[in-house]
């Protein structure tokens, strides 16, 4: 009976996870005729292109801008998802729904929105000049800042979902035995709250990190073209660049890269799980 | 007696329409153990609460060895509360749970691992050390939470029925293993129970405690024998509790009619103002029943309607001729005959000591 249950999602996973992620791996390993056309021949160009620094800079730089992204979105998220999971159950409803409100509208018209906000003629730059806190308008657009912004803007959600989710499972009892026990706040921050809201932000900060990593459209549209990211150039070769085997190649990558973090994150969650 | 190592005054809680704790003064002596004792409901979390500092009082005043530590933080309060959830950090091995306060109160590592390892053998759970809160059962969770208090060698410490998630031979176990360990450590012990034989097992003094108030605060004897109001005289142990007319008062004695016929003898305590009305408690225990049938000052009669069978006791209901009801406890004999059964006639008295008024 169980075995039947999981067909499904045996299929779903077969057919929009697996088969994907193995056509990747066949092509990075493919040859490209004089036209760019894939042809099914053993190759490892696409890898050794890998080995041109300017792509290690750009796959780093990618690296970094999510990982300051990351932290920003757990830095943010955590007192909001503290908030919402210790506030009356009546209250974290209602709230939960605001954090959602994004999602209603297209993600286009949001980054959009920001461009017009960040614009050296929009909003931010002309209160700016209106009070004359700068004579003049702030680059604020086309920079690693505005995609930065729009990172932490469009991924803040997901970081707050599952912190949340943790949060409210927190026994509040463990807080006050900490205080009863002569924890001053800070400590039993750091000692209770900490170590039992971990999973759900290791779960927050992959969330973050792993799909923006490889995020282009944000990078496209608010960072202009000398800001590209990994996940720009992979976007390149499969259009205007028609180099599949390399974008693949890079894929191949990431995902290893991905498949690492998250095994350990799986791994240290397994030994938590243990202990509870 | 002792100084005081816990003082409220006139201390008023209410959360929303609810008047948790109504009015309350209580001064509980260093180094007793005290029980609060009450039906579910009644306030006795939210007392324990206040002295630990979680709630805030909205009237009063708590004072704790001296010092007035209403608006202190809890973990400014030399206060220790085992939750009757144990609360135990589940993130923490036995061994870490326990050193967790030591940890906050700035004990030094070398010292830390002496007052553990003595905590532990205190309560006994040695060899469950590396365990998690999760791999213990019941009762080892309540000892570690019990240590993880202890160790921490606080002026006051407060159990939240900590007893109540057990069976009851191991509750009795540990009951006695409280009082000893009190009378070892001497802290203040403040239990709370709605458990009136924990109560009466474990404590110097007990506070019965109803719709927020203390009904009554004394020893445990007095307020078994004495009972000052019908809530108590019902609520610890049983009781008949009976409606009397005062017929005459004087010379220490109050003479009471309880139906016709039926005149009995209480003390007058002098803190009543009798009306024609009084509500008298009389422990079934008390009432004294022979099987013979025979007249003298004092005795009446009556006929048994039901028995209940309980090993050394018997509960008798009696009815007289005037239709007064009781439940009377009686030893049950070796030969069963001589107790008496459903349907015989009896005679019973009671000694005027035993009559007490509640009301
Ligand atoms: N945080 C709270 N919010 C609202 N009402 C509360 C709160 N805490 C307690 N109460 C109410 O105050 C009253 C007293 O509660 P308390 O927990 O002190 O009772 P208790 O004597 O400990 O009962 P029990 O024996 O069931 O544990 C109850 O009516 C309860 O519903
Ligand atoms: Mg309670």
């Amino acid at each position: 009976m169980g075995v039947v249950l999981a067909v499904p999602l045996v299929l779903w996973l077969f057919a929009l996870v697996i088969l994907p992620n193995l056509i990747l791996l066949v092509y990075a390993f493919c040859d490209r005729d004089d036209f760019g056309q894939v042809v099914p021949k053993f190759s490892l160009e696409a890898f050794t292109r890998l080995a041109d620094t300017s792509y290690l800079k750009i796959l780093l730089r990618s690296l970094a801008l999510s990982g300051v992204a990351t932290t920003i979105c757990v830095l943010v998220g955590f007192p909001v998802a503290y908030f919402i999971g210790r506030t009356s159950a009546k209250w974290q409803n209602k709230l939960l729904i605001l954090v959602m409100i994004p999602f209603w509208i297209s993600f286009l018209v949001r980054t959009y929105a920001w461009m017009i906000l960040l614009r050296s003629e929009g909003l931010i730059n002309a209160l700016l000049q209106y009070t004359h806190v700068i004579a003049k308008p702030l680059e604020l657009l086309y920079t690693d800042f505005a995609v930065l912004i729009g990172i932490v803007y469009a991924y803040l959600p997901f970081t707050i979902l599952p912190i949340y989710a943790s949060v409210e499972k927190l026994d509040p009892s463990l807080m006050e035995a900490a205080s009863n026990l002569g924890a001053r706040p800070l400590r039993t921050f750091w000692s209770v709250i900490l170590p039992l809201t971990r999973p759900g932000i290791v779960a927050a900060a992959l969330f973050v990190f792993i799909p923006s990593v490889g995020m282009f459209a944000i990078a496209d549209l608010m960072g202009g073209a000398r800001n590209q990211l990994v996940g720009n150039v992979i976007q390149n070769q499969f259009g205007q660049g028609r180099n599949w085997p390399f974008g693949a190649a890079l894929g191949v990558v990431l995902l290893t890269l991905f498949l690492a973090l998250l095994s350990w994150a799986l791994k240290k969650d397994g030994e938590e799980a243990l202990h509870r | 007696m002792s100084r005081a190592m816990i003082e409220l005054h006139n201390v008023s809680k209410r959360f929303g329409a609810v008047e948790a704790v109504r009015g309350v003064d209580l001064t509980i002596a260093e180094g007793e153990i005290v029980t609060l004792l009450g039906p579910s409901g009644s306030g006795k979390t939210t007392l324990l609460r206040m002295i630990a500092g979680f709630e805030l009082p909205d009237k009063g005043r708590i004072v704790l060895d001296g010092k007035d530590v209403t608006h202190a933080p809890p973990y400014e309060r030399d206060v220790r509360l085992v939750f009757q959830s144990y609360a135990l950090f589940p993130h923490l091995t036995v061994e870490q749970n326990v050193e967790f306060g030591l940890k906050m109160m700035g004990v030094s590592a070398s010292e830390r691992r002496e007052r553990v390892k003595d905590a532990i053998s205190l309560v006994r759970i040695e060899g469950k050390e590396k365990a998690r809160p999760h791999e213990l059962s019941g009762g080892q969770k309540q000892r570690v939470a019990l240590a993880r208090a202890l160790v921490c060698k606080p002026k006051v410490l407060l159990l939240d029925e900590p007893l109540s998630a057990l069976d009851a031979k191991l509750r009795d176990a540990m009951q006695v293993e409280l009082k000893k360990l009190q009378q070892k450590v001497g802290i203040t012990f403040v239990f709370v129970t709605h458990d009136q034989q924990s109560a009466l097992v474990v404590s110097d003094r007990i506070a019965v405690v109803n719709e927020g108030r203390i009904e009554q605060y004394a020893g445990v004897a007095e307020i078994y024998h004495r009972p000052k109001t019908a809530f108590v005289a019902s609520f610890l142990g049983e009781s008949n509790l009976l409606t009397a007319r005062v017929l005459s008062r004087g010379d220490g004695k109050v003479r009471l009619s309880l139906a016709a016929g039926i005149e009995v003898i209480a003390n007058d305590d002098g803190s009543r103002q009798y009306g024609s009305q009084v509500t008298v408690a009389i422990r079934p225990e008390k009432i004294h029943v022979e099987i013979f049938e025979f007249e003298m000052d004092g005795t009446f009669h009556g006929q048994v309607t039901d028995e209940i069978f309980r090993g050394p006791l018997a509960q008798l209901s009696i009815i007289t001729e005037s239709g007064l009801e009781l439940t009377a406890v009686v030893a049950t004999r070796t030969a069963d005959r001589d107790t008496p059964s459903k349907g015989e006639q009896v005679t019973w008295w009671v000694h005027r000591d035993d009559v007490v008024i509640v009301g």
